[in-house]
């Protein structure tokens, strides 16, 4: 594993880690000794399983891996909540989006909807014809807008508790969490020969099928004779006749202009060349018994992230802060992390330097940092060599700097 | 990736004699795609940008149909919305967009969407 992609994913997994390690710690809570129905117990219980969950949230970084899922995450609702949804609403009009809120209503009450995955972006729910893919890519400040997203999500989780009389009770819990997210800087997407040869093929195929759709002098004729030129008949008619035409060579070549089509291309809100500035939030409320009223809601995480990102064809860079806070009885831990990777990547070999430091703002633990460096070299066939070492962060002394007990080497393919 | 063709727009628009009449397209909700631009069935122009194209004078115009054909493919993930705008221009009524909407669609999908404009 090489610096890189030990550290990959340390943040995002750090914080997808707390939502996970928070709903299995509240699965079970330890003989809280009082009636079921106590509120103020319950709280205390997923209060101890938060605080749980902080302890091994902090701790969990040292093993985690992929660094792209680092930068700011597309959907921070679902990543506070640590959940992966396997099927994520979209909705796209005003509508669609009542729709997938009216899980919240039931009669006259509300309620928490189980397994929510929702993602809206606001912008995107209204027409907009004038916005061409150009200006798209290049609309600078007012992609601020165009890429903002929010994301809400629930998850359900079962608690026990024991009253006097030793009866176990098991509780259903819903936790609640929204995110928002905006790109707030890009230099836009790739523009390299290789993307303009794949937009050129897709639009040349494009026009080309409106060239083959359109009507001959004969076909217009033989309308005209037949309907009242502009007519629901003659539209209709016309649009038949144009639907025998769309057919052939020139839709086989628009569909595979399509698949060769590569995302960084066009979509403003991927990866792209240049520089790129991402900034994303979310909160988390927990329901006790999935009672859903404003009195039973406790807040108990929030998390921020802040990512601006450099790529070229050899060197790419990301910066990254992360605040992470979970609520502990009245108080809050809060844990802030920033981080820098840099790497340099030629046709035979790569370099790739991180560091992580995290402050503790609130609550236990010492503030501490991580330091990775990796190098790699093919040396043949495409086997390659990569060797790594650094500090992690629950490194016993800060003498320990790259000790070559941490060093370690392995072969295969090009990670970095 | 389906291809949708829904039923033309239609309009009618006055010319003068001397008009010299444009026609433009615009391909909208940062979609991509191409357009062909055919008076009668002869084809005039053909692109994907939002260049104006000279159609005629409008002593040539009168009683003729105007087709603009425009391909729109979906290649964004916040929308499957596909929409095009045509603009007329010279005449005497002045600039007259068009706008064709299809969100019918799922993710990829085309639309053919035609403009069918007859001069008076």
């Amino acid at each position: 594993m090489t610096a890189a992609t030990r550290a990959g994913g340390l943040v995002f997994a750090c914080l997808l880690a707390s939502g996970m390690m928070r709903a299995a710690a509240a699965q079970t809570v330890p003989a809280a000794a009082t009636a079921p129905t106590d509120t103020a117990t319950k709280v205390t219980a997923l209060q101890a399983a938060t605080d749980t969950a902080f302890a091994e949230t902090v701790q969990a970084d040292a093993s985690t891996s992929d660094f792209d899922k680092m930068r700011t995450p597309d959907s921070p609702a679902f990543v506070i909540l640590g959940v992966s949804p396997t099927e994520i609403q979209r909705p796209g009009t005003p509508m669609a989006v009542a729709t997938a809120l009216s899980g919240f209503v039931s009669g006259s009450s509300v309620t928490i909807p189980t397994n929510l995955a929702l993602e809206v972006a606001p912008y995107w729910l209204y027409d907009h014809p004038q916005l061409t893919s150009k200006a798209y890519q290049e609309g600078g400040w007012r992609n601020v807008y165009r890429t903002f997203t929010l994301s809400l999500a629930t998850k359900q989780s079962s608690r026990d508790t024991t009253d006097m009389s030793g009866t176990t009770v098991t509780h259903s819990d819903t936790d609640l969490a929204l995110g928002a997210r905006a790109r707030l800087y890009s230099s836009g997407p790739d523009r390299g020969a290789h993307c303009v040869e794949k937009l050129e093929a897709l639009t040349s195929a494009a026009t080309e099928l409106s060239v083959t759709a359109r009507l001959s002098d004969s076909e217009l004729t033989d309308l005209a004779s037949r309907f009242t030129v502009g007519s629901t008949d003659y539209k209709n008619a016309f649009q038949a006749a144009m639907a025998k035409k769309i057919a052939g060579d020139p839709v086989t070549k628009l569909q595979d202009a399509q698949k060769n089509l590569d995302k960084k291309c066009f979509d403003v809100t991927a990866s792209a060349q240049g520089f790129s500035l991402d900034l994303a939030g979310a909160i988390d409320w927990t329901f006790p018994d999935s009672v859903a009223s404003a009195s039973n809601s406790n807040l108990i995480s929030r998390a921020g992230w802040l990512s601006g990102a450099y790529a070229s064809d050899r060197l790419t860079g990301i910066l990254l802060a992360r605040y992470v806070g979970l609520r502990s009885g009245t108080d809050w831990q809060q844990v802030f992390d920033a981080g820098l990777r840099l790497v340099f990547k030629r046709p035979t070999f790569g370099l790739s330097a991180e560091g992580i430091a995290r402050l503790h703002l609130s609550g236990p633990g010492d503030d501490t940092y991580k330091v990775d460096l990796a190098a790699e070299y093919e040396f043949g066939n495409g086997t390659w060599v990569t060797v790594t070492f650094g500090r992690s962060f629950t490194a016993a002394q800060a003498g320990s700097l790259f000790s070559l007990a941490n060093l370690s080497w392995s072969f295969g393919k090009p990670s970095i | 990736m389906s291809i949708h063709n829904p039923v033309p727009e239609f309009i009618t628009y006055k010319v003068s004699p001397t008009s010299k009449v444009t026609a433009k397209v615009i391909i909208g909700d940062a979609q991509l795609g191409g357009w062909s631009i055919s008076l009668g069935g002869t084809l005039l122009a053909k692109g994907a940008d939002e260049t104006p194209v000279e159609v005629a004078t409008g002593a040539q115009l009168a009683g003729k149909i105007l087709q603009v054909v425009v391909t729109v493919v979906d290649i964004q993930q916040e929308t499957n919305r596909l929409s095009a705008t045509v603009t007329i221009s010279g005449g005497t009524a002045g600039d007259v967009p068009v706008t064709q909407t299809y969100d019918q669609g799922a993710d990829g999908d085309t639309a053919i969407l035609t403009t069918l404009v007859l001069f008076q």
